[in-house]
């Protein structure tokens, strides 16, 4: 265990690895901190250029580049009203609240420190969780693991929205779009319609790149008005009465902890869920018992949760291969590449390289701090870039990134279209990340279903057979059939109509 | 454009019945029940019934927003422009960038996006040059991308680094 740790430290704190987690941070601050650029646009533009990085800098780039997205989202929140990334939007008016009470820098210096501790804690249970889980997970066969797939799935498409249906359409289209192309099993060309360039299917990372980034920038076409920086005050020291006011909130963040990692593991929940949640929750004790510090709490909590949730995220995504949000969807898809199959085994044969990945959370997270002071000391320039020259710069950029990984002008195509699909999708209601692990999970359900249905000689039976695929089977038809039982509840309990007077 | 529940939920059954027939082509197995059309069929008749489930809330739920619902930025002329402009400038690259070559066409596009957007051509011009240049260097000498050199094919031994 100790060589493990080594080897793994050894990797991390190589120069090469150390640059890139630096230049990578520097990035995700920049995208972060830029309202209509959002975390996961960030990812999705670095992995062209990490196809060229070995796996640990690769990784540790997206961890890092994430990481400090989702802290810097909160500075526009605080400066302008207007959150830097999704997952900031939960408490960017309580924020934007105490920098017009002249409190800017201990909101932002608040937001910081509790990033950092949430980022610590969900690396330390990363750390701890996952590779006891992979232990667990070795036993697991491809009855379990279809179950698996299919529960993340259903999770995914019933807690991505309001609405199960739309959910539910956005899985289906990411499971249709993952059979185009050659069948696993038979070999048989699916979807293709004659195109040569479709029998290796759509490719990830034109699709990630057009739904996360094309799709974000046709957004700001359509709908954008120039940002107004209000006439703020200079920020002050942001430490000044920040650590006090932190201890007294130690509940607050701690709870904020424990939330953001118990629904950063679960499928398809991501930090913004992770923050609206915390927030919510520490709002709610805030009203019930009223204190001068509560709108502060309810920020920290929602600021540590968030953070901590990226870090959960990675557990179902390295054990299982089952991205707990949209960014390790995409960290998957490049774990693929770098030939690092999530799942237990990998535990087994590379420990030292997925230690290294563990590790370069807790390095990131610290990293965190001087560069999220450097962040918020240079905010009003960062906040004055003109976003009308930085769209355009990006569009060119998804456009070389999207034909870098095949050399294609059909993965252009393909890039568009996802592009405007998932505009089109969002402007409808339909939740895009879904779709994203339907493509990604949509080879792991078909596979194990095969091989299952093989295995057990066409018998249905079987699924249920092994006990924890009986269990897990149990949960998922119980997840499909959630929002049915809610609806019938909810129409039992409406209040019946009085009658006419 | 939003679509209301109604017409979106009919168009995701269509497209689910289209599937599920689309898989029904696709060659069965001689010893093994489920072959390649097996998913797709399965993904078909839950597109279907999705569809129909959510045409059917649109239905029950009634009111004006039916049918098409236009947000009110559309009836601002100039972001219609930028999105068409936006979309436009990728097919423009997609179908030109292999005949005349990636530096001509970036500069030109991102020069007429930028130009468009942030209203001052003149700056932009040069923030276009600027970032055509940075971003091929960076792809084509760092990462070796080989983007089209189109017109340029002649001088390109003199214009890499290699």
């Amino acid at each position: 265990m100790a060589e493990v740790i080594a080897g793994a430290l050894a990797i991390l704190l190589a120069p090469q690895t150390l640059a890139v987690m630096l230049a990578s941070g520097l990035f995700g601050l920049f995208v972060g901190a830029v309202p209509g650029l959002t975390a996961t646009m960030a990812t999705a533009l670095l992995v062209p250029l990490t196809f060229y990085l070995d796996p640990v800098p690769a990784i540790a780039a997206m961890i890092t580049a994430s990481a400090m997205a989702i802290f810097a989202g909160d500075i526009p929140s605080a400066l302008l009203r207007m959150p830097g990334t999704p997952a900031s939007a939960a408490y960017a008016d309580a924020l934007h609240a105490m920098t017009r009470a002249g409190r800017a820098e201990l909101g932002l210096g608040i937001c910081l420190l509790a990033s950092a501790l949430g980022g610590l804690f969900g690396a330390l249970v990363l750390t701890l969780a996952a590779p006891a889980l992979a232990e667990f997970a070795l036993g697991f066969s491809t009855f379990e693991y279809f179950w698996l797939a299919c529960l993340g799935l259903s999770c995914a498409a019933f807690v991505a929205g309001p609405r199960p249906v739309k959910g539910a359409i956005s899985l289906l289209l990411g499971l249709l779009f993952s059979t185009v192309g050659l069948d696993p099993v038979t070999g048989v060309t699916r979807f293709t319609f004659g195109n040569v360039d479709l029998v290796g299917g759509l490719g990830l990372v034109p699709v990630l790149i057009g739904m996360f980034a094309m799709a974000e920038i046709l957004r700001f076409a359509a709908t954008a008005e120039r940002l107004r920086l209000e006439g703020t005050a200079r920020i002050g020291n942001v430490f000044r009465g920040v650590l006090p006011l932190l201890w007294r909130q130690r509940l607050a963040v701690g709870r904020g902890n424990l939330l953001g990692v118990a629904i950063g593991a679960l499928p398809g929940a991501g930090a913004d869920i992770a923050a609206w949640i915390s927030f919510a929750l520490a709002r709610r004790r805030a009203a019930r018992r009223p204190d001068p510090d509560g709108e502060a709490r309810a920020i920290a909590g929602g600021s540590a949760a968030n953070n901590a949730s990226l870090a959960a995220a990675y557990v179902p995504a390295t054990v299982f291969g089952i991205p707990g949000d949209t960014i390790t969807a995409i960290v998957i898809g490049v774990l693929f590449m770098k030939g690092l199959t999530p799942g237990p085994s990998v535990f087994l044969h590379q420990p030292v390289l997925i230690y290294a990945v563990f590790f370069s959370f807790f390095l990131a997270n610290l990293l965190l701090i001087p560069l999220g002071l450097l962040a918020i000391r240079l905010a009003r320039r960062l906040l004055a870039a003109p976003r009308e020259v930085l769209m355009p710069i990006i569009l060119l950029f998804c456009i070389v990134g999207a034909f870098a990984m095949t050399n294609t002008m059909f993965a252009v195509w393909v890039m568009l279209a996802m592009g405007v699909l998932g505009w089109l999708m969002e402007e409808n209601g339909i939740p895009v990340a879904p779709l994203v692990l339907g493509l990604v999970l949509g080879p792991m359900v078909q596979e194990n279903f095969l091989t299952s249905m093989m295995k057990s000689d066409g018998s249905f039976l079987a699924f249920f057979e092994r006990p924890l695929a009986g269990v897990l089977g149990a949960l998922t038809i119980a997840v499909w059939l959630a929002p049915l039982a809610l609806a019938l509840a909810r129409r039992l309990h409406r209040p019946r109509p009085a009658s006419a007077a | 454009m939003r679509l209301g529940d109604l017409p979106l939920g009919l168009l995701v059954a269509a497209l689910g019945i289209a599937v599920w027939w689309g898989a029904q082509q696709f060659p069965t197995m001689a010893y093994f029940r489920y072959g390649p059309g097996f998913f797709p069929g399965l993904i078909g008749i839950l597109l279907a019934g999705c569809g129909l489930v959510l045409a059917l809330q649109g239905l029950l739920a009634g009111g004006r927003a039916r049918w098409l619902e236009l947000a009110p930025w559309t009836r601002v002329p100039r972001h219609l422009l930028d999105l068409a402009l936006v979309a436009g400038a990728v097919v423009a690259y997609a179908l030109t960038a292999d005949t005349l070559g990636f530096l001509p066409t970036a500069f030109l596009l991102l020069w007429a996006l930028i130009a468009r957007l942030w209203g001052r051509p003149l700056p932009a011009l040069a923030v276009a040059a600027i970032a055509t240049l940075l971003i091929h260097q960076a792809f084509v000498e760092l990462l070796l991308v080989p983007l089209p050199w189109g017109l340029l094919e002649p001088w390109s031994g003199g214009l890499t680094w290699r």
